[in-house]
């Protein structure tokens, strides 16, 4: 076992995206947040009520916003546009051709990813923004597994110049690293280690996948869990090394396999080192309406769904 | 300038830029004529004896520049003229338009000095615009922001996000022109997409309208302009009408030109007679 690692007290994503910002907008005047009525209720209450002046609702304008955003940079500001994540599939284009392509230092922040965020059904669930994002040069894709990878993850996306998309589950997730955790770009963690298997996962649904190799250790499988929140740019190294240490490996996500961390493990190994891969996630499909519990057991990304399926690929 | 010494700058720039679009071989000449005055009253043009808008070639990141936001960007070959004219940039580049390894890309690029903000297709550029104008506000600062859209354009619903985000900020600092030549790239704007009646849509949107009957007209322009300037507390448009190729007497009017080189007997033919009252002697560096 690694330094940390408990899957501890459960703590919502969002709440590192509200504390996250007020610290770095303490530190930096030329931060603002621009959102399209993400709701000042939720994610950005403390931000609002800390920087009025500096916290512009767009309305429900995605494109818009995404759009100003550019304006923004152009004055030298570091703009935070943060929306649901279906923003963005409206904004793609926008964000491809308007800030990708100049390479401008604004970040992304989207949140309700994947299925997890439940009752408001399939328009409200974007399980391909990992693929459509990481498909545009110069973005950087993360997906935290917890609050404190969050908030270092939020850190670090101010640090790093250019466009960042981060997508954030809406639920209360449990955490799973310690508070001193400090996230790179690039670098992928083991959780646990395993020689038997080793599973590549990343967003929301880690605690359950590290809860499940657990279940699978009283079992005498041992198996190896690795947080790639960095999906692009990606840890190579870490991928091959791990690979390298298991028999066989796979890739959990609460996304489409098509384009998403399968296809990045994919294409990592493919190349460097052709191991037995399979991915566990939503295979070419859609998901509905539904809590964040009942969907994950449906769709089998509960402790007990994950188990059975990663018990059957050993 | 005189409105004399803007005539001819303009004729100039129409020479320089289809000479571009010719070399390159691909590009939008109609498109690019349409806007020439309203281009050349921005960069050239004084109103009380001050530039319209504050430049220089020499500090292309100036803090207190204004921003000149060509939302049309199919027509950057005629920016790409001015700011070369300017001295932002050597004229010899006008020769790699589109071209490989070249920085003047088919649309605004920022990697070109004097363009500030991307434009990369249609219907983003308002928003650009509107999120410039919001972060000056923000800061305090006097800088204006000038956008030029397009009359097809008004088709993207962007646009009207934007039109609708710029009257609730209320941002007096954003003058936004409308290129209305009345021809998109299948035909007649009115029959393909109508977007009229424009001065009802934006006013009811919150914006102040000001009406130029002759977009080719210096002094229709700069006065609209001027009145531009003393509006308080809500964004302008400036609805220009305009004329698809204006200046190739051949093109004027026809939609086969909005996004078509001239060929080279087509670009001696206006050489012919635009080069005798061209300005070439009339340099300017900018108006720090």
């Amino acid at each position: 076992m690694n330094d940390l690692i408990q899957v501890g007290e459960k703590i919502s994503m969002l709440k590192a995206l509200s504390d996250g910002l007020v610290k770095l907008a303490r530190k930096h005047r030329n931060l603002v947040v621009l959102h399209a009525d993400f709701g000042t209720k939720i994610g950005l209450r403390n931000f609002y009520l800390a920087f009025p002046e500096r916290c512009f609702n767009f309305g429900l304008s995605e494109e818009n916003v995404v759009a100003a955003a550019v304006g923004f940079a152009a004055r030298g500001k570091i703009p935070f546009v943060i929306g649901f994540s279906n923003f963005a599939g409206k904004a793609w284009e926008q964000i491809r051709s308007s800030v990708c392509y100049p390479n401008l230092n604004i970040k992304f922040i989207a949140t309700n990813a994947g299925i997890s965020s439940g009752e408001d059904g399939v328009g409200y669930q974007p399980t391909e923004d990992v693929a459509i994002m990481r498909s545009i040069p110069n973005m950087k894709v993360v997906s935290p597994v917890d609050y404190h990878e969050a908030m270092s993850a939020l850190e670090q996306s101010f640090d790093s110049f250019g466009p960042v998309y981060m997508r954030l589950s809406s639920k209360e997730v449990p955490v799973v690293l310690s508070e001193n955790y400090k996230f790179e770009f690039g670098k992928a963690k083991v959780l646990k280690e395993g020689i038997d298997a080793c599973v590549f996962t990343h967003g929301a649904l880690t605690s359950n996948v590290l809860e499940a190799a657990m279940v699978l250790e009283d079992e005498g499988k041992s198996i190896m869990v690795v947080d790639v929140a960095s999906v692009k740019p990606v840890d190579v190294e870490k991928i091959i090394e791990c690979s390298k240490k298991v028999k066989k490996c796979l890739v959990v996500e609460d996304n489409n396999l098509n384009g998403g961390l399968f296809s990045v493990v994919a294409e990592v190994l493919v190349e460097k080192n052709p191991v037995f891969l399979k991915g566990i996630g939503l295979k070419d499909r859609f998901g509905e309406s539904g809590s964040m519990e009942d969907l994950y057991k449906k769709y089998g990304f509960d402790v007990a769904g994950l188990g059975k399926k990663i018990r059957e690929l050993l | 300038m005189t409105i004399e010494a803007l005539q001819k700058k303009a004729a100039q720039i129409r020479v320089d830029s289809l000479t571009a679009i010719s070399r390159a071989g691909s590009g939008h000449s109609g498109s690019s004529m349409s806007c020439v005055e309203i281009l050349v009253s921005l960069y050239y043009g004084k109103i009380s004896e001050k530039y319209v808008a504050k430049l220089s070639p020499r500090k292309p990141q100036w803090e207190e520049q204004d921003y000149i936001i060509l939302s049309k960007g199919q027509a950057v070959p005629t920016q790409y003229a001015i700011l070369a004219d300017l001295g932002f940039f050597d004229k010899s580049e006008l020769d790699f338009l589109r071209k490989v390894n070249s920085p003047l890309q088919g649309y605004p690029n920022v990697k070109v000095p004097g363009i500030t903000v991307p434009i990369t297709s249609h219907g983003c550029g308002l928003s650009i615009a509107t999120g410039l104008a919001m972060a000056l506000k923000m800061d305090r600062q006097p800088n204006k922001v000038f956008s030029i859209l397009g009359d097809g354009e008004l088709q993207e619903g962007q646009v009207w996000e934007a039109a609708m985000c710029a009257a609730h900020y209320k941002l007096d600092n954003l003058i936004a022109f409308i290129d209305n030549d009345d021809l998109q790239m299948d035909g007649p704007v009115r029959s393909i997409m109508d977007v009229m009646p424009i001065q009802d849509k934006f006013e009811a949107f919150g914006w102040k309208v000001i009406h130029v009957w002759h977009g080719h007209d210096f002094d229709e322009i700069l006065d609209a302009i001027a009145k531009a300037f003393t509006t308080n507390r809500h964004p302008v448009c400036i609805w220009c009408h305009t004329v698809k190729g204006k200046g190739i007497e051949f093109a004027e009017g026809k939609p086969y030109y909005h996004d078509v080189p001239l060929s080279e007997a087509e670009l001696a033919e206006v050489k012919k007679k635009l080069d005798p009252v061209c300005a070439n002697n009339l340099k300017m560096f900018g108006n720090e």
